[in-house]
């Protein structure tokens, strides 16, 4: 075996080696952003949450009544034209 | 150089290598041998780390799906004490970012020297958080944990209850149905590098978290803010010690509202009294009053005892029985029944009562179901007080026809109402409406009437409905529960109330109540208001406190569910139904 052809095959090893490392840590990289994408979730998980409490907040009844109050719009809260709806409804079905 | 020098040198190069990699052989078999069981662990301590990830306790939800109470992570702020070199000057740092006294949190900080954890503040905002983050200080964290919150604030609170610091349900339906709302906790494990950064999961131990089943109520959050709204504007006005309202469908058995006032606020239970925070609606029986006169009429006419045109005498306004004197607010001579009921009065009903005798009246206040809970979801139900029938005297026997003697809960006797409003039809009320996964599907739907029986022949129910109740309100004492847009029907009624601590009345202490229904034909919706002890240099009777509560209720709640009106102008229209 000539020295050149020892070279090749510890060149070949080490290539091998390298290419196995590499392998290693690509892997090692996608669990890192698995892991880190799991913890995201559960960020996002929690943020969501939060948001649900703060749209239940915004559509309490009471405090859509107040805003439509402090606004002066002249728009009537949702559920409250019903007297005028029920009028229409008299009209046409009264015999 | 020669071939064979070349070649010795490739001999020893790779015996070299061959060598080497013999030697670290070795080791590896050493390590495996010798050390694998000490290096594991030291490597499990090292690189492993597991945290529980949180489920989400479920959501309570209006009957419309407005989310009346949810879970969410909110941070605590915590020192490690053990990590502060100077007290004073980091409480002075954390002061404005938390608002609180700078003097505070140093006493926070020093209560817990040995400790690696002291709570400066729990439960922090968004922005409190972010700003306590800024600081990037070693010993100061934020800590996030599962807190519930009530969104609609006092809103509904005595229905909903509230949870402990454990997440568990402590009250209301937070306690009824804790198994379904309370989910199951996830864990997962983490494989972490030399400077603990996450470097990927454990799927081993990885445990999905399984959140809780969410509940719909009855109760529909407008309904309930018109409730509250009126009732509390009545007690303020009358001065009342407390009150309490119930709005009920009274073919479903659907409660849309169910209010005590004053309330508390579930976000923070402990800022108010224990008092305060009982459901009173259904936990404390009372003594209705004028308000049970229609069940015994029911009793009197569908036995015979009495017809609809028999003239009862009632003594213009007074009457002794044995040593009791029995009065009437307005004073009449011959009354039928339609005009005791529409008078209320005391020494009419007594002279029905005992004509039907006491047995009689005992059996058809049992037929009504006093005496026994209703089965409602929410706990803490009371069954009120029906004394059996041979502890009753001669004397009880006016006491019951007035309300007296018998304890009901405010339920009982909205159920019993709605039963006359339903044709004699009674159907146990209830809260809860559906029962959902976390995913939001049905696993159980209550949404359906649950009949309990007939208390009360149909054609009976159907005349002290529409003719003895409207009286009440068109020419009685119900006068204030009267609407421009529908008829409405029902009874008032006013009960002395007595002493916390002796069992006799006391002067001036008074519940005013009213329980009305509408629109007359089909009524959609049954109301019942109680104040107690209002100021009576202001208004105590049910007439003056209540029933104009009931009437605002019906007049705003009705156009909500879209029902039509059934009264133009003070005129009655009519209107067509589907089965006409």
């Amino acid at each position: 075996m000539t020295v050149a052809r020892g070279c090749i095959l510890l060149a070949c090893f080490a290539c091998v080696a390298l290419a196995i490392v590499h392998l290693r840590c690509e892997q090692t990289r996608c669990a890192a952003r698995i892991a880190a994408m799991d913890g995201k979730w559960l960020e996002l998980r929690s943020e969501l949450w939060g948001l649900q409490t703060r749209i239940a907040r915004l559509r309490a009844p009471q405090r859509i009544h107040d805003r439509v109050a402090s606004f002066q719009t002249g728009l009537v809260p949702p559920g409250f034209d019903g007297v005028d709806r029920s009028r229409e409804h008299l009209a046409s079905n009264t015999r | 150089m020669s071939d064979r020098y070349q070649r010795r040198c490739g001999v020893v190069l790779l015996s070299g290598a061959m060598l080497l990699l013999l030697g670290l052989g070795g080791r590896l078999v050493h390590i495996h041998a010798e050390l694998s069981d000490r290096l594991l662990d030291i490597a499990e301590t090292q690189q492993q780390s597991e945290s529980v990830i949180a489920a989400r306790r479920g959501l309570i939800l209006d009957a419309r799906g407005r989310v009346i109470a949810a879970t969410e992570h909110m941070p605590d702020v915590f020192v490690d004490p053990g990590r502060v070199a100077d007290v004073d000057a980091l409480a002075r740092e954390l002061s404005p970012r938390v608002n609180l006294p700078a003097a505070k949190i140093a006493e926070k900080i020093r209560r817990r020297p040995g400790s690696r954890y002291a709570v400066i503040e729990s439960r922090v905002d968004a922005i409190t958080a972010g700003a306590v983050r800024e600081m990037k200080h070693p010993a100061v964290g934020l800590s996030e944990g599962p807190v519930r919150n009530y969104p609609l604030g006092e809103s509904m609170a005595h229905v909903l209850g509230w949870v402990g610091r454990d997440g568990g349900g402590l009250e209301g339906i937070e306690l009824g149905f804790d198994s379904h709302l309370r989910g199951k906790d996830g864990k997962r494990g983490t494989i972490r590098d030399a400077r603990r950064r996450a470097m990927r999961r454990d799927e081993e131990s990885l445990v999905p978290p399984l959140d809780g089943g969410h509940v719909v109520l009855t109760l529909d959050a407008e309904i309930q803010r018109i409730t509250e709204t009126a009732l509390a504007q009545s007690v303020e006005r009358v001065e009342a010690e407390n009150g309490l309202a119930i709005v009920m469908s009274p073919r479903t058995g659907a409660i849309l509202a169910m209010a005590c006032y004053p309330g508390f606020d579930p976000n923070d239970v402990n800022a108010s009294p224990p008092d305060r925070r009982r459901n009173r609606t259904i936990t404390d029986p009372v003594e209705p009053g004028s308000t049970f006169k229609p069940v015994i009429v029911c009793g009197a006419l569908e036995g015979g005892y009495i017809n609809t045109t028999q003239l009862i005498d009632c003594h213009m306004g007074t009457r002794a029985i044995g040593s009791r004197i029995i009065t009437d607010v307005s004073p009449r001579g011959m009354l039928d029944i339609k005009g005791i009921v529409t008078h209320s009065s005391n020494i009419g009903m007594s002279m029905v009562a005992e004509r039907m005798g006491n047995p009689a009246l005992h059996a058809t206040i049992k037929r009504f179901y006093f005496g026994q809970k209703t089965g409602i979801e929410a706990p803490g139900e009371a069954p009120g007080l029906l004394y059996p029938l041979r502890k009753w005297n001669k004397m009880s026997t006016a006491s019951v026809a007035m309300g007296y003697e018998i304890l009901v809960t405010p339920l009982q006797l909205i159920t019993a109402f709605a039963a006359i409003m339903n044709d004699g039809v009674m159907v146990k009320p209830r809260v809860v409406g559906k029962l959902l996964n976390s995913r939001g599907d049905v696993v159980r739907d209550l949404d359906s009437a649950q009949i309990v029986g007939p208390v009360v022949a149909p054609d009976v129910a159907r005349y002290v409905a529409n003719e003895l109740l409207v009286s009440v309100v068109e020419n009685g004492s119900g006068r204030g529960a009267k609407l421009d847009h529908y008829r409405v029907m029902g009874k008032t009624g006013t009960a002395k109330l007595r002493y916390r601590d002796k069992p006799l009345y006391e002067p001036g202490a008074y519940q005013g109540a009213f329980v009305g229904a509408a629109p007359l034909g089909r009524p959609e919706l049954v109301a019942l208001v109680m104040l107690r002890r209002p100021n009576p240099k202001i208004a105590y009777y049910g007439s003056a406190v209540a029933a104009p509560v009931v009437g605002e209720i019906l007049g705003q709640a009705l156009p909500y569910l879209g029902v039509p009106p059934n009264r133009e102008d003070g005129m009655e229209v009519a209107v067509m139904t589907d089965s006409e």
